[in-house]
């Protein structure tokens, strides 16, 4: 478990110089913590691996228990095509960029209706 | 096969730890953010709607619900379906569309908070305290299921089972306070989900797809009946399974319990609350209501296989009670591995029921009692650590009153009692006070105070002093929150009448017609619109429900 411990150290480390870059407000800081979408990617891939291996090697018995239907090669697969979803979207689009967008568009917003007035 | 007890090995173990030291993780992490009891609190009023409407959802998703659902589902058929599309949904969304902007819009912290600003301090303490107690009695019939099924299928005993849910639960929120709570949640969606999709998957499967399984239902003890959701419910010519009208599944069930359920329940509420804009407050029950709709897939299909493949399920004696019918599928279908996500799964749904309302708790037990009435004015770091230590004895607490709930058979019922005693009056003052601009501070108090007293009066009047009966203990609860509402309503009219009311120029952002406009928030895309959102909910579960008369 090292592993995500320094996964999730390094999650914060990004996100808080993130936030030192461009020295946003309480809210955002909060806003920050740190990234669900990795967390549930990691848990996901993990468990997927786990079971497809343990699906590519079941026995027939086990196989026949549930029904014939081949479940834990099966739901491997789908957790881990599911986690590596998280992790492509967690990727692609960084949660600090993200909030640095937001926050300029919440800016222009204010000054738009600061200006309507 | 009626074995209960799992037969598990390393790798479901292997599993199970995986998950309790990632939900550790989160809260040492969380823990590492928390700076001011905002934070604490509601996250500092910063998540993004799809973490808080998934958190939503599942923090409803107690494994109570789960194991309740898919005995229903055993026991009433498809007409399970209504708890869901009439029983759910159209109360999310009028929370979404027509509540939050005041809740969100008035910046209150908690449910019991708006009281006070709509009202007065009286309604206030009033509410804080009927919804502490209501919530860690709730909290320990959460903790007191969790203890049953760890027994029935792990074989721990019941007081190990206890201490052990309350130890981890009670270490993630004390650090991380609401963010972990919520993040853990999001987290226990997914892999509650995971859990239940292979049981429905398998059971469709085996029983040769869905009309396999209806031609096979047909021919248990539920027949016909148990495929329809809402046929035979005409008043005097009831034939459906769970022996109940429309009217009464429409008024009873959509309109009272569940509305004052999902819109007043601050454990729910919280969620959309530390939602950051009032865009995505509102949006927080309408993404929920989307899983919502679907979540019957995945609770009741397994009840019907049970009913099919477990003979005798529903007998008294022992491991065949509906309740276990989810279990005894796991047991019966799911290999080594997958097992082990199952477990998971429902341990995870355990402690998503409890922690919800153990942040709740701590939060109103904080904000809304210590803070305004108890230690005024102190630093903000002073109220998060009184936060802290409220949660751990919230949770000594809880695991007093899991000791109540041992006294009950029926643990759905006990609940729904609950409900009907602490959410019902709830939902008339609240509904009177933001669409009558009139409704005076008294009546706002005196109403919560008689609408309360009735549902007691109805279930202590029926459970111990003799007083009423009712055909069951479910059929109690309706009546008693029905009572509740009714009344509430009635006392809180006539005081206003008699009464001061508030200057109108106070009740801004409180009352319809007033709300507060959020300037800062981003023009949103079309696909963020609330409207739309919640009204392709409705339309789905109408065209759901049409399709399963």
């Amino acid at each position: 478990m090292s592993e995500d411990n320094r996964r999730d150290d390094e999650l914060i480390n990004r996100t808080e110089s993130a936030e030192a870059e461009k020295g946003g407000g309480r809210e955002l800081e909060a806003a920050n913590l740190f990234d669900l979408r990795r967390i549930i990617g990691g848990l996901f891939v993990l468990y997927g691996a786990i079971l497809t291996i343990t699906g590519l090697f079941d026995t027939q018995a086990e196989i026949d228990k549930s029904a014939g239907v081949h479940i834990n090669l099966w739901a491997g697969i789908a957790m881990l095509v599911l986690g590596g979803l998280f992790l492509v979207w967690a990727f692609t689009r960084p949660l600090g960029e993200q909030l640095a967008k937001a926050e300029r568009e919440s800016e222009e917003a204010r000054a738009r209706s600061g200006g309507d007035r | 096969m009626t074995q209960t007890r799992l037969d598990t090995n390393f790798l479901d173990y292997a599993i199970l730890a995986i998950y309790f030291i990632v939900v550790l993780g989160v809260g040492f992490a969380a823990r590492r953010y928390i700076k001011t009891s905002l934070d604490y609190f509601l996250s500092g009023r910063s998540l993004p709607a799809w973490i808080t409407g998934l958190a939503f959802v599942s923090a409803n998703l107690g494994a109570t619900e789960i194991l309740g659902m898919g005995a229903n589902g055993a026991q009433y058929g498809v007409a399970t379906v209504n708890y869901y599309w009439i029983g759910a949904v159209p109360a999310m969304v009028f929370l979404g569309l027509v509540m939050m902007p005041f809740y969100y819009g008035s910046k209150v912290r908690s449910v019991p908070e708006y009281l006070r600003l709509r009202f007065s301090n009286s309604s206030h303490i009033f509410n804080s305290i009927t919804f502490a107690l209501g919530t860690i009695l709730i909290a320990g019939v959460n903790l007191y299921a969790l203890a049953l099924v760890l027994e029935l299928l792990l074989g721990w005993t019941i007081l190990t089972g206890i201490v052990v849910a309350a130890v981890i639960v009670l270490i993630y929120i004390t650090l991380g306070g609401l963010s972990s709570a919520i993040y853990n949640e999001v987290l226990q969606f997914f892999v509650i989900i995971a859990a239940l999709i292979p049981i429905s998957v398998i059971g469709l499967h085996a029983l040769g797809g869905w009309s396999g399984l209806s031609d096979k239902i047909e021919k248990t003890k539920l027949g016909e009946a148990g495929l329809h959701a809402l046929q035979g419910t005409a008043p005097g010519h009831v034939t459906n399974p769970i022996g109940a009208t429309w009217i009464g599944l429409v008024f009873g069930l959509g309109f009272v319990l569940s509305f004052s359920y999902w819109t007043t329940n601050f454990a729910e509420v919280q969620r959309a609350l530390s939602a950051k804009n009032l865009s995505a407050g509102q949006r927080t029950p309408l993404i929920g209501a989307f899983p919502k709709l679907f979540i019957p897939a995945i609770t009741v299909i397994p009840g019907l296989v049970a009913l099919v493949v477990v003979p005798k399920l529903g007998s008294d004696t022992g491991t065949l009670a509906y309740n276990n019918a989810i279990p005894l599928l796991m047991n019966k279908y799911l290999p080594n591995g997958m097992l082990g996500i199952a477990l998971t799964g429902l341990m995870a749904s355990f402690m998503a029921g409890v922690a919800a309302n153990v942040s709740a708790f701590n939060t109103v037990v904080t904000t809304d009692i210590v803070e305004p009435y108890i230690q005024r004015d102190r630093p903000d770091a002073y109220y998060v650590r009184v936060g802290r230590i409220v949660t751990v004895a919230g949770m000594i607490v809880a695991i007093g009153t899991a000791l109540i709930a041992s006294g009950y058979s029926n643990l759905m019922n006990y609940l729904q009692a609950l409900f009907s005693i602490f959410n019902a009056p709830l939902f008339a003052t609240f509904i009177i006070g933001m669409f009558w601009k009139r409704s005076t501070p008294a009546a706002g108090f005196w109403g919560l105070v008689a609408g309360t007293t009735a549902a007691l009066v109805t279930y202590i009047g029926y459970k111990w002093a003799g007083w009423f009966s009712f055909g069951s203990d479910l059929d109690e609860s309706f009546w008693g929150a029905g009572a509740a509402f009714v009344i509430d309503a009635i006392v809180t009219v006539a005081v206003t009448l008699f009464t001061k009311p508030k200057p109108v120029e106070e009740l801004q952002g409180l009352v319809w017609g007033m709300a507060n406009v959020d300037e800062s928030a981003r023009k949103p895309k079309w696909w963020e619109s609330p409207q739309l959102l919640g009204f392709s909910a409705l339309g789905i579960g109408a065209v759901l429900t049409i399709i399963f008369w």
